[in-house]
């Protein structure tokens, strides 16, 4: 009879533990405490802190600035340089990792009635062609977090070996007798989100250890391609479709197309841009529950400190160096401080719990052009650390490779109503995408807009893990509004079968990166 | 376009090395296209790789790097049987297999884990050749150990002298049926001998060659035109953007396919480098 209790108290305790943990304070990916506070407006003169938090849902982003406090007044990264009124720092907001969140989009929308710069309909609009002003006019951007990125079409030097076409056109923008595919000046209008500006000192670093591909493309064994001004090979990390070697050549690019500089960048201005963006760095900073991860105490691959002094550029996918360290201080019962409440520690746990199924819990990649197509096999199975976020600190791909994870083309995709969809036919001889074959639907072509290879349609690179809570929605196409909805897409796309309490712990975890 | 889709011809020359149908050539090799089959290890091991020929499973493995098998393609085989030996639970094959390149839909069997396979060796490494094992074996080691990557092997090969005398260096590199991608290991010892030439300011040679492969029954295979030239000239870019001057290379490729003879003739999809002092 004592036993019989026994055992109904455990279940019931069970229960109720489990009923605590899956609803624990955890990550919407939104931030609720008014993100329009945080702004940064071009021009505004304020003064960068050599560390600043920003409260988000998940506790707070920290931005370290390795030089220290920065007067921006005149700074060209916090200066309209152009004519549209807009500054690097208006897409890339130090409250959002240095990118830019929906939430805050949203804000600044409302708080301008959709004057402020941001709004400007060369790419802050679906078209340049829709009124501004409208909420229609720039929905992507409301809703997704979303800039149309132009693409010259066919690429400059390149004879595609593919054929595109406009299937679906709600933004009106590919089918547009000037902006579109058939205009004068051909292009294709795709939506990306912006990369977040932080770390980038893990994001240009060669890969070490992993020979020869701290010279070679994993793809294809072609050489990384070279900084032109240097001569040195360069990572492909930074942008998601391989554009924009290196941070100078970015920061040109960014000028001319974003801020509609009608002149070049100027040296100074250059250099500036590129000091800045290669001191910064940015993680989550405080828990959830107000503690500081970059303290003694906290997983010491946790907050921004780490990403400062840690090195660049190692392979993490194996128990010597796993790619956020340990977390065994968390996930331990033993191991928790006296006096910790039951729900932080239980919340602990679960975020212990998460990194080990991030490392450990392996499932079969199958069909991921670029990756399961070069060497690794069809099927590959590994965990998502020993998949494909497995440098150290990052959580990106060490060696440099493109790959087509489903995101943009059919039938992994998820439902898009909102973009454009492309079909795409591989010319005959053309060596076709690995699993899709010679006849592709894409909403954003990706690589293959700058190789105009066919067997490309679709590969995009993989980006740094870090800030996650600061700058939803997810993925190059803002995909995901939710990390729920990020683990949702990576458990449909390969039937992991991930129960919700793992999916719950995956988030909590990803909530403290 | 002659591709090997469209040219596959009989040919009488293999007729004597197969018994019968059902039955394996009497010379030990093979050479088939088939789906490859993945079987599942468990949930800690990568999946392996067979295949089924004449009745016969026979283990794919690739030398590191040069390309695994996928399901959603054919694979053309081209081995020597290792008699006495087995890998994935099939008889093990000493040679190589190539992707090809269109999709098959048919291809997409993956055989459930049921049990450990206790005669599979520690499967090749391929890009997952520096890699720590990620099994819970290895979760005693605590993190504070800190041997970095950098530390445990890469993918480098032998190291070459750093001084005269110089010597002649050769090295032959092998690729998959119309593929031009070399793999890691191949380009990490490029990149020595690379080293090696601006060292001793010495002469790269490489010719290029492309191949047919006679299968067992009977067809031949022939890489796409053009591919021995595909494969020299991405090699020639390669020790350019490595730091070859162009003055110090000569390149050379036969257009015209080696003929298959049915035994190893993935030895035909070659480039041989050769470098002299």
């Amino acid at each position: 009879m004592g036993k019989s209790y026994s055992i109904v108290g455990l279940l019931l305790t069970g229960v109720v533990v489990l009923a605590v943990v899956l609803y624990l304070p955890t990550t919407s990916g939104s931030d609720s405490r008014a993100p329009y506070a945080y702004w940064w407006a071009a021009d505004s003169g304020k003064t960068l802190a050599g560390t600043s938090d920003y409260p988000n849902s998940d506790g707070s982003f920290r931005l370290i600035n390795d030089a220290g406090e920065l007067d921006t007044t005149g700074h060209p990264f916090f200066s309209s340089l152009g004519p549209n009124g807009r500054a690097c720092v208006t897409c890339h907001q130090p409250a959002n990792g240095m990118s830019l969140s929906a939430d805050t989009v949203r804000a600044v929308w409302e708080a301008t009635r959709g004057e402020d710069p941001l709004f400007a309909t060369v790419d802050g609009a679906n078209c340049p062609h829709l009124p501004r002003g409208e909420e229609a006019s720039h929905s992507l951007l409301l809703e997704r977090g979303l800039i149309r990125i132009a693409v010259p079409w066919p690429p400059k030097g390149v004879t595609p070996d593919f054929t595109i076409e406009v299937v679906r056109d709600p933004t009106g923008c590919n089918t547009h007798p000037v902006y579109g595919l058939n205009g004068e000046n051909p292009h294709i209008s795709v939506y990306r989100r912006p990369r977040p500006v932080i770390n980038l000192r893990h994001l240009t670093a060669l890969p070490n250890g992993v020979a020869p591909h701290d010279k070679f493309l994993y793809n294809d064994k072609s050489l990384l391609p070279k900084d032109p001004e240097t001569g040195k090979f360069v990572s492909l990390q930074l942008m998601s479709d391989g554009s924009g070697l290196t941070l100078r050549n970015q920061a040109r690019d960014a000028a001319r197309r974003h801020l509609e500089l009608t002149r070049d960048l100027t040296e100074d201005e250059l250099v500036a841009i590129v000091d800045l963006e290669e001191r910064l760095y940015g993680a989550q900073g405080i828990d959830v529950f107000g503690n500081d991860l970059d303290a003694a105490g906290a997983p010491p691959g946790l907050g921004p400190r780490v990403l400062v002094t840690g090195p660049a550029g190692y392979l993490g996918n194996n128990a010597i160096n796993r790619v956020f360290g340990d977390f065994s201080m968390w996930g331990s019962p033993d191991a928790h401080p006296e006096g910790l409440g039951e729900e932080e520690r239980l919340w602990r746990e679960s975020v212990a719990r998460g990194a080990r199924v991030f490392f450990e819990r392996r499932f079969l990649i199958q069909d991921v052009a670029g990756l399961t197509d070069k060497g690794l096999g069809n099927p590959f199975h590994r965990s998502c650390a020993s998949g494909c976020h497995n440098t150290t600190l990052m959580g990106m791909d060490l060696a440099p490779g493109f790959m087509d994870l489903g995101l943009n083309n059919l039938p992994w995709a998820n439902n898009r109503p909102d973009l454009p969809l492309f079909r795409i036919v591989c010319d005959k001889d053309a060596a076709p995408h690995s699993y899709l074959g010679r006849e592709i639907y894409s909403h954003d072509p990706g690589r293959a807009l700058v190789t105009g290879k066919c067997a490309h349609v679709g590969f995009t690179m993989t980006q740094q893990m870090r800030a996650l809570s600061a700058r939803a929605p997810y993925f190059a196409n803002g995909s995901a509004a939710t990390l729920r909805e990020l683990v949702d897409f990576y458990d449909r796309r390969f039937n992991i079968g991930y129960t919700d309490q793992e999916k719950q712990d995956l988030i909590n975890f990803l909530s403290v990166l | 376009m002659k591709r090997y889709r469209t040219g596959f011809w009989a040919s009488g020359l293999l007729l004597f090395l197969v018994t019968a149908s059902g039955e394996e050539r009497e010379d030990g090799y093979v050479s088939f296209v088939a789906c490859p089959v993945a079987r599942h290890q468990g949930p800690w091991r990568d999946v392996c790789f067979i295949a089924r020929h004449e009745g016969r499973e026979y283990a794919l493995r690739n030398p590191p790097d040069y390309g695994e098998p996928q399901l959603k393609h054919r694979i053309l085989v081209e081995g020597r049987i290792v008699e006495g030996e087995e890998y994935c639970g099939a008889q093990l094959l000493d040679g190589r297999f190539s992707v090809l390149r269109e999709i098959d839909q048919n291809c997409n069997e993956i055989i459930p884990y049921t049990g450990p396979i206790t005669d599979t060796p520690p499967p090749s490494s391929g890009r997952q050749g520096a890699y720590v094992s990620d099994d819970p074996q290895w979760a005693h080691l605590h993190p504070s150990v800190r041997p970095v990557m950098n530390q445990l092997p890469d993918l480098a090969v032998l190291p070459l002298p750093e001084g005269p005398p110089w010597q002649p260096q050769r090295q032959t590199i092998y690729y998959p049926f119309d593929s031009d991608r070399a793999s890691g290991p191949d380009m990490a010892r490029l990149v020595q001998l690379v080293e090696y030439a601006i060292a001793s300011n010495a002469r790269f040679e490489i010719r290029s060659y492309q191949g047919q492969s006679l299968l067992d029954s009977g067809e031949v295979m022939t890489e796409r035109p053009g591919m021995a030239r595909q494969r020299a000239e991405k090699l020639r870019d390669i020790l350019i953007g490595l730091g070859i001057d162009e003055s110090r290379l000569t390149i050379a490729w036969e257009p015209e396919p080696i003929v298959g003879t049915g035994r190893e003739d993935w030895r035909s999809r070659r480039i041989e480098v050769h470098l002299e002092p």
